[in-house]
Formats: C-alpha cells, sequence, structure tokens
C-alpha cells in the first residue's frame, strides 16, 4: 500500500491540504472538485464505511433544514413590510431608514386626522361599506385579478405561487432542464419519497390505469413558496393534433394561506398565466396542496384533470 | 429592474429573510425589527436602482446571486453592525483563540450511520436544542446550507468571510451537532450511529 492510499493527497480550493473528515462532509454537500471526487473514490476503495458517513451527513443536513426551517414570518410584520412597499412609492428623497420604518409605524396608526373630523370619518366608513358591498356582490363574476376579499397575505402568496408555478413549469418543459431537477424516474419512488416526507399520501396519476394516455417525465425537490418541502412532478400528454403537452404538478404540505375547502377545484386565474397560455388549478387533500399547470387545449383540460386525480367540483376563491 | 417588480420579487423571500433574522437574533421582537430595517434598506429608491439580479437565467428559483443572496447579506450586515454597536467589549482570550484558529477543519470523520432506512424525523428535538447552543456565525451558517441550500460560495458571498471560513464553521458546526447525537444513547441505537476509529486502517478494506 503507497502512502498516498495511507494519506491520499489532499486537496482544497485554495491548494490547501484537505482532510478525510471535510472530505467526506464536502461530498456529502455535492462539493467536490474533480480532483477530488478521485480522492474520494480511492478512500472508498479502501474504507468500506465511507458511503454511511456520507450518508449520516446528508440526513443531518436534512434534519437541520427541518429543525431550522421554520417559522414563517408572523402576518403583522407581514402586513408591515407589504406597507412599507407601498409607502416607499411616495417616497422619492433620499431618507434614513429610521425615519422610513417609523413614518410607516406612524401611518398605520395615526388617528388624529380622524378625530379631528367626525365627519369626514363617517363618511369614508360608509364609502368603504358601500364599495365592500359593491365588491361582495362582484366577486362571483370571472376576473384575472385576485379577489377583491384577499387579505395582503394572501394576495402576495396568491401572486407568487402563480409567478412560480408558472415559470417553473415554463423552465422545465425544457428536457434537458428538467433532466438535471427530476430525477426521480419512477413515479412510485417518487409518490412514497414525497408522501413520507409530507407525512401524508400524496395521490399522483394511477399510471398502470392511464399508462396510454399520459407518460410520467419525472420527479423532483422543488421549492415553492412559502413551503419547507415541496415536490415537482413533470407529465406529458399528446394532444388529438399529435402535439407534445407538458403538464406540472407541485406538491407540498398545505401552508394554508388560500382559502381552498378539500373536495373542491380551483382555478389561479392571473395576469402571469393569461401571458403565458396556461391554466393554473390548485387543490387541497389530506392536508397536501396541490398546484397544477396546464397547457391543454379547453377541450383536453378536463381530462388531464381526472388524469391528476383532481376534484372535479369547482370552488370559488 | 422596475419598483414594482423589485417590490414583488423581494417580498417572496420574507419568510427567509425572517427565519435568518430568527436565527441571528434568536428573540422575535429582534428578529422584527431586523426584517423591517433589512427591508427599508431594501427599498430604498438608490438601492433599487443599484440591483442587479445575478440569478442564473435557466434557474429563476436560484438563490445564488439573486434576490435572496442579496436580502441575506443586508440581514447579516445590519445584524452584526448593530452586535458591533450593543456589545462593546473586548473579546474573550479563548474566544480570540478560537476564531484565530477557525482557518483548520476538524479532522474527526463523521459517524458511520448503517440504519439507512430510518428516517430522522425523531430526533428533530433533540438537534434543534444543539443547534440554540451554536454560536451566531455557526448557526447562521447552517441555516444558509441546510435550509436554504446554498453553496460553500454563496454562503462565503453573503457572510463576507472567505469560502475556507465558511467551510471551516459548517463543518465545525455539524461536528458539534454530531457530537450532540452520538451523546444521546438512545438515538445512537435507534439510528444505529457508530463512530469509527481515528486509526487510519481502521475500516479500511485490505
Amino acid at each position: 500500500m503507497t502512502s498516498d492510499q495511507h494519506h491520499p493527497e489532499h486537496a482544497q480550493e485554495n491548494g490547501q491540504p484537505m482532510n478525510i473528515a471535510a472530505l467526506l462532509r464536502a461530498a456529502a454537500d455535492g462539493e467536490l472538485t474533480e480532483c477530488q471526487c478521485e480522492q474520494l473514490e480511492a478512500h472508498c476503495a479502501q474504507c468500506e464505511d465511507a458511503e454511511c458517513q456520507i450518508a449520516f451527513e446528508k440526513a443531518l443536513r436534512a434534519c437541520c433544514g427541518r429543525a431550522m426551517g421554520e417559522p414563517c414570518c408572523p402576518e403583522a410584520l407581514r402586513d408591515k413590510i407589504v406597507a412599507m412597499a407601498g409607502a416607499s412609492v411616495e417616497d422619492d428623497d433620499d431618507d434614513d431608514d429610521a425615519r422610513r420604518v417609523a413614518r410607516s409605524n406612524e401611518r398605520t396608526r395615526d388617528r388624529h386626522f380622524w378625530i379631528r373630523s367626525p365627519m369626514m370619518s363617517a363618511a369614508a366608513a360608509l364609502l368603504i361599506l358601500v364599495a365592500g358591498a359593491l365588491v361582495w356582490q362582484s366577486a362571483s363574476f370571472t376576473n384575472r385579478n385576485t379577489p377583491n376579499h384577499f387579505t395582503p397575505t394572501q394576495t402576495s402568496y396568491f401572486n407568487r405561487i402563480s409567478d412560480f408555478a408558472v415559470r417553473e413549469h415554463a423552465r422545465c418543459c425544457d428536457d434537458g432542464i428538467a433532466k438535471g431537477k427530476l430525477v426521480k424516474l419512477d413515479i412510485h419512488e417518487v409518490t412514497e419519497y414525497f408522501s413520507q416526507a409530507f407525512g401524508s399520501r400524496v395521490i399522483v396519476p394511477d399510471m398502470e390505469r392511464v399508462a396510454g394516455q399520459i407518460r410520467f417525465f419525472g420527479g423532483g425537490d422543488c421549492h415553492v413558496p412559502s413551503t419547507d418541502r415541496s415536490g415537482h412532478l413533470r407529465f406529458d400528454v399528446i394532444s388529438p393534433d399529435g402535439e407534445r403537452i407538458s403538464l406540472s404538478l407541485f406538491v407540498s404540505p398545505d401552508p394554508g394561506l388560500l382559502p381552498m375547502e378539500e373536495g373542491l377545484i380551483y382555478e389561479l386565474e392571473s395576469e402571469v398565466c393569461a401571458a403565458a397560455g396556461t391554466r393554473l388549478f390548485a387543490w387541497v387533500r389530506d392536508g397536501i396542496q396541490y398546484l397544477f399547470v396546464s397547457e391543454a387545449s379547453d377541450e383536453m383540460c378536463a381530462q388531464v384533470r381526472g388524469l391528476m386525480q383532481a376534484p372535479t367540483t369547482f370552488g370559488s376563491l | 429592474m422596475e419598483r414594482q417588480k423589485f417590490e414583488q420579487l423581494a417580498l417572496e423571500h420574507l419568510d427567509a429573510v425572517y427565519r435568518m433574522a430568527l436565527h441571528l437574533s434568536r428573540r422575535p421582537e429582534e428578529a422584527d425589527e431586523l426584517v423591517q430595517e433589512v427591508y427599508a434598506r431594501a427599498f430604498r429608491p438608490q438601492t433599487i436602482e443599484r440591483f442587479e439580479d445575478k440569478s442564473a437565467p435557466d434557474d429563476p428559483t436560484s438563490g445564488s446571486g439573486g434576490m435572496r443572496s442579496w436580502l441575506f447579506a443586508i440581514c447579516h450586515n445590519v445584524f452584526y453592525t448593530r452586535i458591533k454597536r450593543q456589545a462593546r467589549q473586548p473579546m474573550a482570550v479563548e474566544e480570540f483563540f478560537d476564531e484565530s484558529s477557525s482557518e483548520t477543519l476538524p479532522d474527526e470523520v463523521p459517524p458511520v450511520w448503517d440504519r439507512r432506512d430510518l428516517d430522522w424525523e425523531h430526533v428533530d428535538g433533540r438537534l434543534k436544542s444543539a443547534i440554540e447552543d451554536l454560536k451566531d456565525e455557526y448557526r447562521e451558517v447552517l441555516m444558509l446550507w441546510g435550509v436554504d441550500g446554498l453553496k460553500y460560495r454563496e454562503i462565503a458571498e453573503i457572510v463576507e468571510v472567505p469560502i475556507g471560513t465558511v467551510m471551516s464553521r459548517l463543518h465545525r458546526a455539524r461536528k458539534l451537532l454530531a457530537d450532540s447525537l452520538m451523546s444521546d444513547e438512545s438515538v445512537v441505537d435507534d439510528l444505529g450511529l457508530r463512530l469509527l476509529s481515528s486509526e487510519p486502517n481502521k475500516g479500511m478494506k485490505g
């Protein structure tokens, strides 16, 4: 056995030696250079426990992710930050950060104006009530904006997931990019993986029943906004014209930020969907949130939703 | 970048920024203030003008060079600027030597995990308390690595230290967490963990 095998050549990005412990941890993190990969192979050939040590580090990372992945931003703080975003439009001059924060807080607490003008206050309150009643009545009409009764948090989340789902779907329509992300090719493995991760059964197309109608391209981890763990599954169908149509299903534990009821399906209409020519649907089942992006035509859309085992009854947000 | 788009993009990462603020400050009230200051700085007109989205064009969810990393960097700077202002105390000698040796990577190898069919969810609580005991700078890199999945280089850019220092802090933090798990017999038994001997021939074939 050569001295190299007893003490493999160390290397680090700056040329300084890296010991075996660091090599194993870096391997678990996917941070090895080509030279370091060779060193690791040499080490693994001599140490049968190396793979188990790398597995330990990977599991530790996932555990750290869970342990430190909470909590989400409190609603009151979120509302303040959103208000700050709106307030920043009015402030063009260079201002001290502390004053900007203070002014934002003051604006939300100031009552003097209303105390000084009771008639104005009453008129404003009446106007708000009338406006609210009109909005409530018009809420059932189809529109491409978020429902008017949404809180700022719900509006923000609605826009975020719409943007995310449509953009990420479009990105993964490129097979080359999708192959790098959607690395799990067995749908049973993917289902089991996410069901275990979420603590609840994930429902996906029954491929044995629908094998001739839909193809599973692959699945993998994803980063749906406001979730700690989420997944992305891509499916392909063939339209009557022979065109390949990709479908994306994003799954995650339901963060509860949209008022969806189990057993109903919702269409999330937004400008970003319209611009992309896609339709976005959402539903919740057993605590799992499903976001389904479909490029299928109106005629095919109901069929592909059925393939996804989506609810059939539509709800309104 | 257009202001509205910038603000929308920035708000997408509010949860992540809050998490970082909370893990740094360890107090919700202080985390609140920290987040407000981060976004106050971020929403300055001159800041918006200067911001350049460096995330990879084919990966809009990447934090690398993008909005998320940028906000993290602000959070890091604001937090440590406050620390310097508030705590004007001489560094303890042992702390000084600790910091100066941070470039050395720990050489104790990770434990061996024999029962890879098991999940670790039941040790989350134990790990949480071990994480709470870590130094601020260890906890910070751990969070960026474990929760946000950032690469060493990305973390180095955010916390503005050399990549070797990131590796050192990260590896030390993981070593401390591993030690914490190994000190609990029930965890060791449940997960099937064991340590290799430090002798080079142990555990090697041939």
